[in-house]
This record gives C-alpha cells, sequence and structure tokens, in this order.
C-alpha cells in the first residue's frame, strides 16, 4: 500500500472518491463463483444461454462481487480506512466484460466520532448508473473530535 | 426562488438519505454557487402528518415542505398540500390508486396531483392515455433527475401534445442527487398551501441545477 | 384491490429469528476471496500486516460475509407472487472483523414484504436481514438483503 493515509479532519462533504475503473472478465466471474457457492453448475452468473433464456443480455456479475469492487473502491481511496457500511441497490444488472467506473462522493461527516458517510456509484459507459448505494467509512483522527 | 418538488428520504424503502444530510448538501450546492431555497419530500406510498422539520429549515434558512408519490393506474402521481381530509379518503399505501379519482380527491381537499417523471417506462402517464378522463391534467413534472435514456423525450412529445405546464425534480434517493432538476416559481412559496396556490395559478418553469447559476438561468 | 390482497405470504413470519447455519471463516476462502476481487490490501494476505495493524493476522475483507448469504437457510414463507426473482439490493454492516478460522452462527429474519410499482410492472419486495455472531459472541456483521419479485410479461 503506498498511498499516504487519510485523516478524518482532512475531509470535506462534496469530496470525490475515485473514480477507478474495473471490468469483470468472465473468467474473473468464475474465479468469483468458485469462491462463493463453489457450484459450477450453470447460472445467470456464469452462462450465457442460461443469462439469456432469463431475458438477460449476457452473464451478469453477481451484486455482491460488485459489493467487493465498491469496498475496495473506498479502502483504496482511504487506506487504514474501515467499512462499517455499505448499502447499495442493484438497479440494473453488470455484464461481464465491459469497463464499469466506480466513484463516489462524501456527503456528511459525523460529529461524535471520526466516521464519513458517502454515496457511491457504479456506472456503465453510457453514463447509466447501474448500481447506487451509500456507504460509512471510519477513518483514523489527527486528535479528539 | 428554487425548489426540488420531487426527493425522498430514509422514510421511502428505496433511498438512502436523511433530510439532516439532505439540508447539509443544499449547503454545499450554495457554496458551489447554485441556488437552491428548499425541497419537498416526497415519500413513496405515504405521508406522515406528524414528522415536523420545521427547526432544521428554520436554522439553516431551507424550505423543507412534505408531499407524496403515489403509485396509480396511470403511472405515479406527485401529491402537494396532502391534507388529513385526503388521507382519510385515499390509502396511500395502495399501489393500484384510480389516478382520476385521486386527482379530484386531491382538488376537492386542497390537493394537487401532478404526474411524476411522464415519460417514464411502466409508470409514466405517456403510456397510460387508455380513454380515461385525463382532462384535470394541466401540470406534470417535466423534469425528473432519474429519467433514463428515452424517457425525457416522452415526456416532452406528451407536454407539446397536450400542453402541459412543467415542474420539475430531482428525483433524489441519494443525498448528493437533490437539486439535479427543480422548479423556478417567479413568486415565493413559503408552505404546502401556497405550493398547491402557485402550481395551479402558472408562473413557474422546470430547471436544472446548471441553470440556476446566478445569471445563468434559461429555459425549457 | 387492496395493498395486501394479492400478495400472499405467511405473515407470522415477520420479525421471526431463524437459525439459519453455521459457517466456517476459512482462511483459504478468505484471501481467495481478496483475490478474486483484486483486494490487495496486505492485512488480507499476509499475517504479518495484519499484525502490525493489529488484527493479530490477516482478515477477511470488510464484505466477505456477503459469501455467506447464499447458503443461509431461510424457511419457506410461502410467498406467491410472479415468476421472476432478482436481487434489488444488500447491505452489510460490519462490527468485528473476521479473522481466520472463526465460526459465525447466523440467526435470519424476515423483515419486510411490499409491494410497489415501477419500470418493470408491478413488483414485491422482499427483505431478510440476518446476523452473523463469531464464537467470542462478537457480532461480526449484519447482512440485509432485498429481493424483488415480479411477473416475466407484465398485464
Amino acid at each position: 500500500m503506498t498511498s499516504p493515509t487519510l485523516y478524518f479532519d482532512d475531509i470535506e462533504i462534496g469530496d470525490d472518491i475515485g473514480p477507478i475503473e474495473r471490468a469483470v472478465t468472465h473468467p474473473q466471474a468464475l474465479d468469483f463463483i468458485a469462491v462463493w457457492t463453489g457450484d459450477d453448475r450453470p447460472t445467470r452468473f456464469s452462462d450465457r444461454d442460461t443469462a439469456v433464456s432469463e431475458g438477460l443480455a449476457g452473464p451478469i456479475v453477481p451484486g455482491i462481487m460488485t459489493m467487493a469492487f465498491i469496498s475496495s473502491l473506498l479502502t483504496e481511496w482511504a487506506p487504514g480506512g474501515k467499512l462499517a457500511m455499505l448499502d447499495v441497490v442493484f438497479r440494473q444488472v453488470v455484464l461481464h466484460d465491459v469497463q464499469h467506473t466506480l466513484s463516489g462522493i462524501v456527503t456528511d461527516k459525523a460529529d461524535d466520532r471520526p466516521e464519513i458517510q458517502c454515496d457511491v456509484f457504479l456506472q456503465d459507459p453510457q453514463g447509466t448508473r447501474l448500481i447506487i448505494g451509500k456507504a460509512a467509512l471510519e477513518l483514523p483522527a489527527k486528535g479528539d473530535l | 426562488m428554487y425548489l426540488d418538488l420531487h426527493t425522498h428520504s430514509v422514510s421511502s424503502d428505496d433511498s438512502r438519505a436523511t433530510v439532516e444530510q439532505y439540508v447539509k448538501w443544499v449547503g454545499v450546492l450554495r457554496r458551489r454557487g447554485w441556488q437552491i431555497d428548499g425541497f419537498v419530500l416526497t415519500e413513496h406510498r405515504k405521508f406522515d402528518h406528524d414528522v415536523d422539520y420545521s427547526t432544521l429549515a428554520r436554522d439553516n434558512d431551507v424550505l423543507i415542505l412534505k408531499g407524496s408519490e403515489l403509485d396509480t393506474s396511470h403511472g405515479h402521481f406527485l401529491v402537494y398540500g396532502v391534507t388529513e381530509e385526503l388521507t382519510d379518503r385515499v390509502d396511500f399505501s395502495h399501489v393500484g390508486l384510480d389516478a382520476v379519482c385521486l386527482m379530484r380527491a386531491a382538488d376537492e381537499c386542497g390537493a394537487i396531483a401532478v404526474p411524476a417523471h411522464p415519460g417514464r417506462f411502466g409508470v409514466g402517464l405517456y403510456e397510460y392515455y387508455d380513454g380515461a378522463d385525463l382532462s384535470a391534467v394541466r401540470v406534470v413534472e417535466r423534469l425528473n433527475g432519474s429519467n433514463r435514456p428515452g424517457e425525457q423525450e416522452r415526456a416532452e412529445e406528451l407536454i407539446q401534445r397536450h400542453g402541459y405546464a412543467g415542474t420539475g425534480g430531482s428525483d433524489a434517493h441519494l443525498v448528493s442527487a437533490i437539486g439535479t432538476c427543480m422548479t423556478r416559481f417567479d413568486q415565493e412559496v413559503s408552505n404546502e398551501a401556497e405550493l398547491v396556490e402557485r402550481l395551479k395559478a402558472g408562473g413557474f418553469r422546470a430547471v436544472r441545477l446548471e441553470d440556476t447559476a446566478r445569471g445563468g438561468d434559461c429555459d425549457h | 384491490m387492496t395493498t395486501d390482497e394479492d400478495i400472499r405470504f405467511d405473515k407470522d413470519m415477520l420479525g421471526v429469528d431463524h437459525d439459519a447455519g453455521v459457517f466456517q471463516a476459512a482462511r483459504e476462502r478468505m484471501t481467495a476471496f481478496a483475490l478474486a476481487t483484486s483486494q490487495t490490501d496486505p492485512i488480507y494476505l499476509d499475517d504479518e500486516k495484519g499484525a502490525e495493524a493489529g488484527y493479530g493476522g490477516i482478515i477477511a475483507p470488510p464484505t466477505f460475509c456477503n459469501l455467506f448469504t447464499g447458503a443461509v437457510a431461510r424457511p419457506d414463507i410461502g410467498l406467491q407472487f410472479g415468476d421472476l426473482s432478482f436481487h434489488a439490493g444488500q447491505a452489510i454492516e460490519n462490527r468485528s472483523p473476521v479473522r481466520p478460522g472463526d465460526t459465525l452462527t447466523a440467526r435470519t429474519r424476515l423483515k419486510e414484504v411490499y409491494p410497489k410499482t415501477g419500470r418493470s410492472g408491478k413488483m414485491v419486495f422482499e427483505v431478510w436481514e440476518t446476523t452473523f455472531t463469531n464464537q467470542r459472541g462478537e457480532t461480526a456483521a449484519t447482512v440485509r438483503e432485498s429481493f424483488v419479485h415480479r411477473s416475466k410479461t407484465q398485464p
């Protein structure tokens, strides 16, 4: 980890987080599924035909895999920070092999503890927000609040 | 003055923003040079007569009004000026309200029901010109901050075809979305009753946040 | 039509806690999860770095407990609506770090079932909340999952 520590004291409401780019390749999705379920039966997450039969454009990235990416967006932005909460809405599906942009914006700072809240987004190349949500991150503080 | 006429707080099932956080974000927008005077909380399928934001509003110089967004046979409707008489007459939690009856009941109770995001697929008025008497519709939500591709065009088509007046609202479900679309009123609005009066009388238009830069106001 | 008229499910299930299984936080699975999701902070992979950070060794990345939710044993609530189901949303609240060898006991409960209309027509949402408690009696995480049910063809 090379990024410097980000302190609660240095954050302002309105600060941008990221963006970072992420594309989940089909093999990466399969690797994740192996860790998640260990089941190699075809599903909407792993198999094109199954996905298409369910009305999807292709196999999709599991929601909890995208949550892990959003988590890493935050912890890479704030090394030493702890993700206290992540709450997302899966508005539209995330397809394999598409470059998506993850970003966030700081929306609140707690008065009584070194915790920030932020909105988080995962959007497709057209700018459509496929996943939206909010997160709470505990950060190191320089002194007592 | 500029009001966001369509916002959801955590009281709505799918929103993640608190009212206090919206108020803080209004402060961010103002510091960035945008104009926003307040917002209307339009929680999904409910109305809380008791919740009172007057202290928060006063302390932060932000107008906070209450309305509701209801699910009807003709898509979603924003209701402003909700009274106890209206909530006694209409079951706000019902997801298949008769839109024509809702508009009539609202009018009779001193409120107004306005089609929300009329171009939206599935729940916009655009898809429901099915012979029902929709002559009571005079105002629709012209700009909605959560539109997807194609939906704004449908809203514009509807407005042009029927000559509706148009409001603007962000449809915010997250803090940073508030104010992205708003309604500019020629006259001041200070409470729900005045909001209804202004919406019935005209003298407003839909704007985007970018249009609110001082001296940069432009029409849509 | 009233709000609940065409949504049938066992309402007695609302708010009732159920045993939902016991899950092991295996070291290999923790590191495989970190690598499969490009979470390469050494505290997830290197015991020495985890110890330096005050955890006594590696810890699991923050959303690790999400992995267990698919295997959580949920009682059948008898919900009859639509023929398609999707994952609509998920929230995870992290309390205590998950460490290798932890045994996590899950308790789950039905939070709410409610209808709404959206771009894809009428939908019913089913929300569950699951708490994972480690062998030290500490809550590791609480996960709220929301599922949406709808029909393939809307009227």
